[in-house]
C-alpha cells in the first residue's frame, strides 16, 4: 500500500517509543499536578504550535476542565508552586522557551510535553541557546522523527508527513486522563 | 463474578460499544484506556482503510495534475492549522472556509475533515463543491452511514468517531476526544498516498521543510517559487 501504510507504520512506531519510554514519566506528571492542586496550587496548560492550540481548546468536546488555558503573555498569572504543562512541536522556538523562562523566574515547575532534539540537527533559536526540556521538572519526550518527517523522500529532500500533531494529541489526552482520574480518587 | 472480574467484563463490552466507561482501581486506568482506544482505532484504519486512502490519494493526485486545485476544509479550523504551512506538509495546498464555496471551480479536490457527520457548514461546502463539479474527500464519522456529510462526500474515509467523541469516563464525565488523533493521522496517510500518486505521475509535490533546520529558508524559498510554477 505504499507511503500511506509506511506512514501509518511510522506513526504507530512513534507510538509504541512513547509507551516504551513514557509511561511512567506520564504517570509522574499527573501526580505532580494533582499534587499540587491538593497543596493549593494551581495548574496550567500552555499548547502551542500547529494542531494544539485547536485540538485542546477550551470549549472543544471532551476536554474535562483539570488544566488551565494559560496564553504566551500570561506567564504573571503563576505563583510559586504552580504547575505549567507546555507542548510543542519542537520545544526550541525562542518565543516558546521564553514562557519557560518566565515561568521558572516565577517559580513554576513545569512539565513539558516535546522532543529531545541534536542542536545540530534542529536550530535552537533563543540566545542562551536552551530549549524548554532544559527547564522542565519533567520532560515527556514524543519521540518524533528528526525534522517532523515520517517519511523520507527516496531523492533525498527534508521527508514528508510529521507525526508530531498526531503524537502531541495523544499524549495530551492521556495525561488528562490521568490528572482527572487521581482528581476522582 | 467478584467486583474484579465484573469490572473486566464490563469495561470489555463497553470498549466493543466505542465508550469505556468502568473506572475503578482495579482495572487499566484511564490513560492506558485512551492508548488502547487510539491503537485499536489506528489498528482498524490500517485493516479495513488502506485502499480507500490509496484511493483517495490517487483521485485528489488526478484532479491537481490537470491543473485543479487541492484545497482542504474543517470547520474549528484544527486541521488547516495542522495541515498548512508545517514542516513535511504540502506546499501546493490551500484552505478554503465555509464562505468560500463560490470560489471553488470544477477542476479543484476538496478535502473536507470533520469531528462530527452533520456539520451544516461542512454539509453546504461539501455540496456546493460536489454541485460546482469538484472532487470531495471526506475524512468524517460513519457510525451508521446515516451522517449528512458521509452522504455528501465522494470518498470517505472513516475516523470511527462516536456521538460522544470521548474515548473514556471518569467520575461520571466523558472525556478525551479521539477525533484529533484519527483525523490527525488520516490527514497524513492521505497526503502520503496522494505523494506516491503524485510521483507516479512525474509530479512531485514540493513539501516544507522545518524551518529549525540548518539550510530550511533557501530550501524552502526555492520550493516555493516552484510551486508556485508547478501549481504542487
Amino acid at each position: 500500500m505504499g507511503l500511506a501504510k509506511d506512514y501509518l507504520d511510522a506513526l504507530e512506531a512513534n507510538i509504541g517509543a512513547v509507551v516504551r519510554d513514557e509511561m511512567d514519566r506520564l504517570s509522574a506528571a499527573a501526580d505532580l499536578i494533582v499534587g499540587a492542586q491538593r497543596d493549593g496550587r494551581k495548574a496550567y496548560e500552555y499548547l502551542a504550535g500547529h494542531l494544539m492550540p485547536y485540538e485542546a481548546a477550551v470549549g472543544r468536546r471532551g476536554r474535562p476542565e483539570v488544566l488551565l488555558p494559560m496564553q504566551a503573555e500570561e506567564t504573571d498569572r503563576l505563583e510559586p508552586g504552580d504547575v505549567l504543562v507546555m507542548t510543542h512541536q519542537y520545544g526550541v522556538h525562542e518565543s516558546y522557551v521564553n514562557v519557560a523562562v518566565a515561568a521558572k523566574a516565577r517559580g513554576a515547575r513545569i512539565i513539558a510535553i516535546a522532543p529531545r532534539s541534536d542542536p545540530s540537527e534542529i536550530v535552537r533559536s533563543h540566545p542562551t541557546g536552551t530549549w524548554v526540556g532544559d527547564y522542565a521538572e519533567i520532560l515527556i519526550e514524543t519521540h518524533i522523527p528528526t525534522g517532523d518527517v515520517a517519511l523520507q523522500a527516496p531523492g533525498g529532500g527534508p521527508g514528508s508527513c510529521p507525526t508530531s500533531g498526531a503524537i502531541q494529541a495523544l499524549v495530551h489526552w492521556m495525561l488528562v486522563c490521568a490528572v482527572a482520574e487521581r482528581q476522582a480518587r | 463474578m467478584d467486583r474484579r472480574e465484573f469490572a473486566r467484563v464490563a469495561a470489555a463490552l463497553a470498549a466493543g460499544a466505542g465508550l469505556v466507561r468502568i473506572a475503578t482501581a482495579d482495572g487499566p486506568g484511564a490513560m492506558r484506556r485512551y492508548l488502547t482506544r487510539i491503537r485499536r482505532d489506528l489498528a482498524r484504519v490500517q485493516a479495513e482503510q488502506l485502499d480507500v486512502i490509496v484511493a483517495a490519494g490517487d483521485l485528489l493526485a488526478e484532479r491537481v495534475a490537470a491543473g485543479g486545485r487541492l484545497l482542504i476544509h474543517d470547520a474549528r479550523g484544527e486541521y488547516v492549522a495542522e495541515a498548512l504551512g508545517r514542516a513535511g506538509g504540502l506546499m501546493g495546498i490551500s484552505a478554503v472556509g465555509a464562505d468560500q464555496a463560490a470560489t471553488i471551480q470544477p477542476q479543484d479536490a476538496l478535502l473536507v475533515i470533520a469531528d462530527e457527520p452533520a456539520n451544516p457548514a461542512d454539509v453546504a461546502l461539501t455540496t456546493a463543491a460536489h454541485a460546482a463539479g469538484a472532487l470531495v474527500v471526506g475524512i468524517c464519522p460513519q457510525r451508521d452511514r446515516a451522517g449528512a456529510l458521509w452522504q455528501a462526500v465522494y470518498v470517505r474515509i472513516d475516523n470511527y468517531v462516536t456521538d460522544e467523541d470521548a474515548a473514556v469516563t471518569v467520575d461520571g464525565v466523558a472525556m478525551a476526544p479521539t477525533s484529533g488523533v484519527l483525523n490527525t493521522a488520516l490527514l497524513w496517510a492521505v497526503t502520503a498516498a496522494y505523494i506516491q500518486a503524485m510521483e507516479k505521475r512525474g509530479k512531485p509535490p514540493h513539501v516544507w521543510m522545518s524551518i529549525k533546520r540548518p539550510g530550511s529558508k533557501a530550501f524552502n524559498d526555492a520550493a516555493l517559487a516552484a510551486t508556485r510554477e508547478a501549481g504542487c
